[in-house]
């Protein structure tokens, strides 16, 4: 006669391992059935899915199988099966990509774990951890594995295993800026001059994801800004300017307005001339907001420096850019 | 010696500050370019260089943004020319090629030609009376433009005669004209730059020297030449 037992085996769905038939004591114990169960955590909006496991128990003390009734089988078998360890991610928060924040779960059979980084020893960890803070993303590199390890008493262990994906991209957008110069001319009245110049901006962006984990909060580490050119493109008739320009994006840092410098870029095309405006960010963004380069107005428009006199900048003051 | 040498001499080259509007500056062939075309602002250089914290002479820097405003004409006028002497066939694809977009949008070009008439009617207003920074805040600050600006252009329309002139042009068909013109000059240039880059292929030479010798060459047969002194022609390096 079979019985199903009554405890459970608790995993999380980021962690695998078999349900295998236990030896304890002359008895053998098999997996009967499996029942899921899917819970949504209210804080971290994280779904646990919890398989459980049940088991039947056939024992022999003398070398007759006998198979449970409803009662402990006999033999001194009264204890269930060990708990298979089993531990695992449940979320990783890069709200703050400067300290980012790893959940883990484990059974509870699980007595101690290790997180490893890249196969090195980051840190040993108690029962009763829930949650690691990792570097910084700034020094986690594309293909970087986290491995968790538990450790039960019995000396039976479990491991998850994780991993930081960054890939690197080019963001571009294009603009005309249109400038409006007025002019005195040999006519009666002065005369309004309108240029139009091909403006392109280029942001050097890193794109942060995980494998093995699900995310929860803000991701203000997906995206990582390392640099923007910003080049305007122009020949005869537009005439030469001066200019400045500057960057905005909203970092967690609040690092949030770089001045572009003068750069030389190598650009190839139709036109005769290239200015190109840099400056390196290195900064997060902030999830959800877009970033852009600007040329101010007043007396930082682009007329200082041997230009034309005072402009009106009509379009294309501001190239903005989403991630 | 006479007395205008020995002055720029002493005092090196004076610019367009010594001289009066009618005074020629430069030639292009029949082409007169005269002062006015190019003078500049003194007192916006003033407050130019006052905000920046620039120690260059007003002369200096007023100097600087004549020559700009030169050589954007001088440039205008020899790519005008460029077309028979290097003998391009400027077709009219090459033309839309080079064609700001607001050509062939109406409702972009009115807009435009709002914004354009901005400034020259707050003056308007302003010599009606009303109050200049009430009238700046009130319909330029809200476009971005510059209070600097304003008052700059102002200067420029001095009289109520030059208003009107502006504002009853035909500013639509001006700025089609002048838009496909500078279209016209920059197909004109890509082309240039495209043959420049042409000849020197397979050359010891660069193609800035091509450009460079091609420049100097249309200078010569278009009997262009400065006339005031202190300004300087275009640097053929500089072009395309």
């Amino acid at each position: 006669m079979r019985q199903t037992l009554w405890f459970v085996i608790v995993t999380l769905v980021s962690v695998t391992f078999a349900t295998p038939a236990y030896s304890l004591m002359g008895c053998e114990y098999v997996v009967s059935s499996t029942a899921t169960v899917s819970t949504t955590d209210s804080i971290t909006h994280i779904t646990v899915t919890v398989h459980y496991t049940y088991y039947t128990w056939a024992c022999s003390d003398t070398g007759t199988w006998q198979s449970g009734g409803g009662d402990p089988p006999p033999g001194g078998g009264s204890s269930p099966p060990p708990d298979p360890p089993g531990v695992g991610f449940s979320g990783i928060s890069d709200e703050n990509p400067e300290v980012p924040v790893i959940t883990i779960y484990k059974t509870a059979s699980v007595t101690s774990m290790k997180l490893y980084l890249d196969g090195a020893l980051f840190k040993t960890l108690s029962a009763a951890t829930t949650s690691v803070t990792l570097p910084s993303l700034r020094s986690m590199p594309n293909g970087k594995t986290l491995r968790l390890v538990g450790y039960t008493s019995q000396g039976l262990s479990a491991e998850a295993t994780a991993s930081i994906i960054v890939s690197g991209d080019v963001r571009s957008k294009s603009e005309v800026l249109l400038l409006e110069w007025f002019f005195e001319t040999g006519g009666l009245t002065p005369e309004h001059g309108l240029y139009g110049y091909l403006r392109s901006i280029s942001v050097l962006a890193g794109y942060t994801s995980y494998s093995g984990v699900s995310t929860f909060g803000r991701r203000n580490g997906r995206v990582q800004q390392h640099g923007v050119e910003d080049t305007i493109h122009y020949g005869p008739p537009n005439p030469d300017f001066g200019w400045e320009s500057e960057y905005r994006m909203s970092s967690p840092r609040a690092r949030n307005v770089f001045t572009e410098g003068i750069c030389w870029i190598n650009v190839f095309d139709s036109h005769a001339k290239h200015v190109s405006h840099c400056a390196e960010m290195d900064e997060f963004t902030i999830d959800g907001t877009s970033s852009s380069s600007f040329i101010p107005g007043g007396m930082r428009a682009p007329y200082a420096w041997g230009a034309l006199g005072p402009a009106n900048i009509y379009q294309g003051q501001t190239i903005t850019i989403g991630f | 010696m006479p007395l205008a040498i020995l002055f720029l001499m002493v005092f090196g080259a004076v610019g367009g500050h010594a001289m009066e509007p009618d005074d020629i500056v430069a030639r292009v062939g029949e082409r007169v370019i005269r002062f006015r075309e190019i003078r500049c602002d003194r007192i916006w250089i003033k407050e130019m260089l006052h905000a920046r914290n620039d120690s260059r002479p007003v002369d200096e820097a007023c100097l600087d943004m004549e020559q700009a405003r030169l050589d954007l004409v001088l440039k205008t006028e020899l790519l005008e020319r460029a077309v028979a002497v290097a003998g391009l066939d400027i077709s009219d694809q090459d033309i839309a090629e080079q064609e700001l977009p607001l050509v062939h949008d109406e409702a972009a070009l009115s807009k435009y030609l709002e914004f354009s008439q901005a400034i020259p009617r707050a003056i308007a207003r302003v010599r009606r009376g009303e109050d200049a920074s009430v009238v700046y805040a009130a319909a330029l600050a809200p476009l971005g433009i510059p209070r600097e600006t304003f008052d700059s252009v102002s200067r420029m329309f001095d009289t109520q005669e030059k208003i009107d002139i502006y504002l009853k042009q035909d500013l639509r068909e001006q700025t089609l004209s002048t838009l496909r013109r500078n279209a016209r000059l920059a197909a004109v240039a890509a082309r240039l730059v495209a043959n420049h880059r042409a000849v020197a292929a397979g050359t010891a030479r660069s193609a800035s020297d091509v450009a460079a010798e091609f420049w100097k060459k249309l200078i010569a047969v278009t009997n262009t030449a400065i006339v005031a002194e202190g300004y300087r022609l275009p640097d053929p390096k500089e072009m395309p």
